[in-house]
This record gives structure tokens, sequence and C-alpha cells, in this order.
């Protein structure tokens, strides 16, 4: 079945509290598209800590525990938002995770006060670890994907690789994300989150850049095409 | 200041509880404070609560604002040094209504340990906020009987409220509100096959689900109403319902229990026209004062229908409840001047 008129599509980013980021700026004006052509559309912000790598691995496990109900599809802008879970889920990427994180990691230290930035200093292997991480396991999450949309000068990546070939990958992380758990399952009595052997990852960069010169019409065209309800 | 007015939603979703927090946002701002809103999901379906639960307290806001506010349960989850909650409600199923047919947990191990869950979460995070403030007695006290919680009534105010005016008492009873189960339009309908005057009803809102709409329309057309309920079922657009409270001869708000008194009728209040409420109803009993500024019923369609033909056998009776409803909120000091203080200082 073709979407229907006033299909609801939720359209989701990281954000930054008081900043009006590329990807935030992207995802309103796609939201807005989608509403001329007669869906309904909401913009979903996730706040995202990019300051170190632990910070940025719980940034990963809230998104990937949220749940985005009452939405026909998710469209999600790029890395980290589109490790969000959806059965009916579309990412718009403009470049690998690698370049993501590198970039995100460079702007939040650049506005970081001096202890964060000698503290980030001191544990340099963390952000090589993740990046890493994130690079092997970024076709697991590009293959969750209904579909992939590629904005530009967006590589065009295989994503063959199997859940199994990162399932070792996916133990680091889930360990890593351990201590993260532990803040509420203390008093909670949960013992564990389900589905975090499913974790992950995407990509992008600057999409300001591109705003305003976007080809919007056959955009918003192929994204009524191919948001398919099943 | 800088401010981050936290809450969560069910997307696509609009109602009172999305109000709140657009409505703060904005009169936060008008009163010179750097104000940016974070709206985040949440699906309260028992088992996958706890999940989400853990993504709130996983989010990192601490540094991005001097003061975090949050309203709708469980955004209080978020971790801020100097975190506010205006508290609107819990997740009741797993509270007061434990045990009543709208327990929307089971009792299975499974349930047992999310209840636990949601206990332990509510107590530990609301115990870490700097003030902590309801929205109605009804919330407050549930605080204290079940999390032991002490807390102060912070009535939401209307947002412009001076948009809302009355020009005359005409022939139907306004209902604004979503359209909703808990809303009870159903019974609002009902009473209309025994309103013995030639009073009408207006109902206008969008509804929750479709068939919602669809089986509310169907009790029009089977109880042949059809001329005396007319049925708007989209978000009307505000100007049309200031007009349509402006010429009502007085409204209806009749939820099952809710815990505050509704915007539905501050709206009416602020256009002078009395409010007709049930007495299972819940916050409206705060504001509504039966035979003063409304008529407090027995939730049965024929006690309805006996409130609205009084209002309209003496329209000078209904104008008079209708500006002591007015006064009624001046008394209760609902204003944004005093909820922006006490949230702020």
């Amino acid at each position: 079945m073709s979407i229907l008129i006033k299909d609801k599509i939720a359209v989701i980013t990281d954000c930054n509290p008081f900043e009006s980021t590329p990807q935030q700026r992207l995802a309103e004006e796609l939201c807005l598209r989608l509403q001329e052509i007669g869906h309904e559309s909401y913009v979903i912000k996730v706040p995202v800590d990019w300051h170190n790598g632990d910070a940025l691995m719980q940034s990963i496990l809230s998104l990937r525990l949220l749940k985005v109900m009452n939405a026909d599809a998710v469209v999600a802008i790029d890395f980290p938002a589109a490790i969000v879970q959806h059965h009916n889920k579309y990412a718009w990427i403009t470049d690998t995770t690698a370049n993501i994180a590198r970039q995100r990691f460079e702007a939040a230290l650049a506005d970081a006060p001096v202890a964060e930035i000698a503290e980030a200093e001191q544990t340099p292997h963390r952000l090589t670890v993740i990046q890493d991480l994130l690079t092997k396991i970024e076709s697991s999450y590009l293959s969750e994907c209904k579909r992939l949309i590629y904005c530009h000068n967006a590589l065009l990546r295989n994503n063959d690789t199997t859940n199994s070939e990162s399932e070792a990958e996916f133990s680091n992380l889930t360990n890593l994300l351990k201590s993260a758990l532990s803040k509420l399952t203390a008093d909670s009595e949960v013992e564990e989150a389900p589905h975090l052997q499913n974790l992950l990852v995407p990509a992008f960069e600057k999409a300001d850049e591109y705003l305003g010169r976007l080809p919007w019409e056959p955009i918003t065209t192929y994204l009524t095409r191919t948001l398919e309800i099943e | 200041m800088k401010i981050l007015v936290a809450s969560t939603h069910v997307p696509f979703i609009r109602g009172g509880g999305t109000m709140i927090v657009e409505d703060l946002a904005a009169e936060l701002s008008e009163r010179g404070h750097e104000v940016d809103i974070l709206t985040l999901p949440f699906w309260s379906v028992w088992d996958e609560m706890v999940e989400q639960m853990l993504a709130l307290r996983l989010i990192n806001v601490q540094k991005r604002a001097d003061r975090l506010i949050c309203i709708r349960t469980p955004s209080y989850l978020l971790e801020h040094e100097n975190k506010v909650a205006w508290f609107i409600h819990h997740h009741r199923g797993a509270y007061d209504l434990w045990g009543t047919p709208f327990q929307d947990i089971p009792n299975s191990e499974a349930g047992m340990k999310v209840l636990a869950s949601i206990k332990a979460a509510d107590n530990r995070s609301l115990r870490e906020v700097k003030k902590l403030f309801t929205n109605s007695q009804v919330v407050s006290k549930r605080l204290s009987k079940f999390n032991q919680l002490d807390s102060t009534v912070l009535y939401p105010p209307l947002r412009h409220a001076e948009r809302f005016h009355c020009k005359n008492y005409g022939d139907y009873i306004f209902y604004a509100s979503r359209i909703a189960t808990p809303k009870r339009q159903m019974l609002a309908v009902e009473s209309m096959q025994f309103v013995k005057s030639n009073t009408r009803l207006i109902i206008a809102g969008s509804p929750d689900k479709p068939q919602v709409l669809v089986k509310l329309q169907e009790l029009v057309n089977h109880l042949k109403l059809n001329d005396r309920v007319e049925i708007r079922g989209n978000w009307i657009s505000e100007e049309e319902k200031v007009e349509l409270f402006a010429d009502a001869l007085g409204s209806i708000y009749i939820p099952l229990d809710e815990d505050s008194y509704g915007y539905p009728t501050l709206e009416s209040f602020q256009s002078l026209k009395p409010v007709i409420t049930c007495t299972d109803s819940g916050g409206t009993m705060e504001i509504v004062e039966d035979g003063v500024n409304g008529f407090i019923c027995t939730p049965t369609p024929e006690a309805i229908a006996v409130a609205i033909d009084k209002l309209a056998g003496d329209r000078a009776a209904a104008a008079k409840m209708g500006e002591a409803g007015y006064a009624r909120m001046q008394a209760m000091n609902i204003s944004w001047d005093y909820v922006c203080e006490q949230l702020v200082s």
C-alpha cells in the first residue's frame, strides 16, 4: 500500500539546545515540505553529547532506547539520529559516521572549558576506539533502514555486512554501555535493557551549505514514493 | 536566565499537555529569558516504558541551561543541578488507578518489575528537584500519598487570556476539547436527548483516534440528534474557538477523573460563560462551584440535561454565573506572572 495522505511522518535529528544545528534546520525544512505535500509531519530533537567518547556512547544508547510510536514512518537525518528504532525507518545520510564523529568532537572541544579538553586529551585512545567501532557497525544500522537517501557528495556504501560479522563489536559496545545502564538499575530492579545487541550507526556532515539549494521537489517526491506502509 | 523546558509527549497528539509547555516557554521568553523546548517522545505502554525511562535518564542536558523545568512524566528523569518540576500527572496506571479497571500494567512478574521501576524512578528523580510544583490539589495529594513528597500547587493559566470575551448568551452549549473516550463527549451527546429547551450542543476538537470520531457521529445519527448536535472534528483554530465561546450560552467539560481543571474551563470563565461539569470529573471541582459559577452534575445524561435547561431557562442567571467564574479565577491567582516568578526564582 502506498503512503496515504495525512500519514504521520516523524523527522528525527540530534540537537544542541539553544543552538540551531545544520541537521536541525534540515529536519525542520523537510518537515515543512512534507506538510506542504499533505502529510502530518513533526520534528523530534534529541540532545547528543559530543564531548567525549563515553558521552557519545551514552547518547547513542538513549537514541536507541527511545520509542517513536504513533508515526507511520521515521525519517532520520544522519548519524546519530538514525540509530533510533522504528519498523519503517528511512535515513538521510550526508557523510560517513567517522567523518561526522570527528567533526562533531572537534566542534564540541572547540567550545569546551579547558578542564574538559584536558580530560579528553588524557584519554585520546577512547575517541579512536569509538571511531573504529562506529565505522564497523555503521553498515548494520544502515541495513535496518528501508531506504537510504544520500545527500549530494555522500558516499554510496555497501550495506551487505551481516550483523553476525559485527557481533564482537556489539559485545564490546554493550560492555562499554554497562556503566551507563547501572544508573537506573540500582534502584529499579531491571537487570538490563533489551535490544542492546542490535546496536547501530550511519553518517553526515554540514548540511546548511546545501540548504536553500537542495532539490526539494525530487526529494519530497522520492520520499512519498518510497514511504510504503507495510 | 537560560531555561530549558522539558517534557514528553506522544508525537502528533496535541492537547493540554503540549500546550502548557509551549505557553510556559513563550511566557518566559516574553519576560526576557532565553528559552528552549525539549519535547521527547514517550509511549506509555507498560512493557516498553523502562527502556524509554532509561533513554531519558541518559540524555545529558547538564550544562546546557541554567535551569531545567520538567513538565510531563517522566521528563524529570533528566539530570540537572538546577532542576524544577511542574508535575502534571503520574503514570496513573501505576498509582491511583492500580487495582481498578484502568490499571494498565499486568500483575505478572514482569509487570511487577515495571511497576517497581516506575515508582523507584519517580521517587528518586522527583527528590532531585529544587522545587516541586503541581497543577492541582488532586496531583499534590497523590504525590503526598504515593511518594511522600510535599509540593506546591501552581495553577496553569491561559495564554493570551484577553482574547476570550463574551458577545452574548446564545442557544448552544460548547464542548471544546480533544475528542477522546475519557473526555466523555458521548455522555454529552446522550444528554441532548433529554434536553427540553431548544438548546444545541457544539463539540469541537481533534480526535485521538479516527474511530472515536466515527463512533461519536454514529451516536448522533442513532439518536437522531443531527439538527441539535454539531461536531467539528478537527483541531479548530484559536480564533474559531474564541468566537464559539463568545456566543455560547455556557460550556460543558465532563472528563472522567481528570487531574486539572482543564483549559476549556478557564476559557469558558474568561468568556464569562458558566461551566457544566460532573461529580467524577476530578480537577474541575477545584474551580467550579455548583450553582455559583456552573453546575456539578451526577454523570448521567438526565442530570446534565437538567443543568443545560437551567441555563437556557434563565439567561440572566447564566450571565451572573459566568461572571462569578471569572472572579473565581482571579481569586485563585491564576496568572503567568505568578507562575513564571515561582518557576524561576
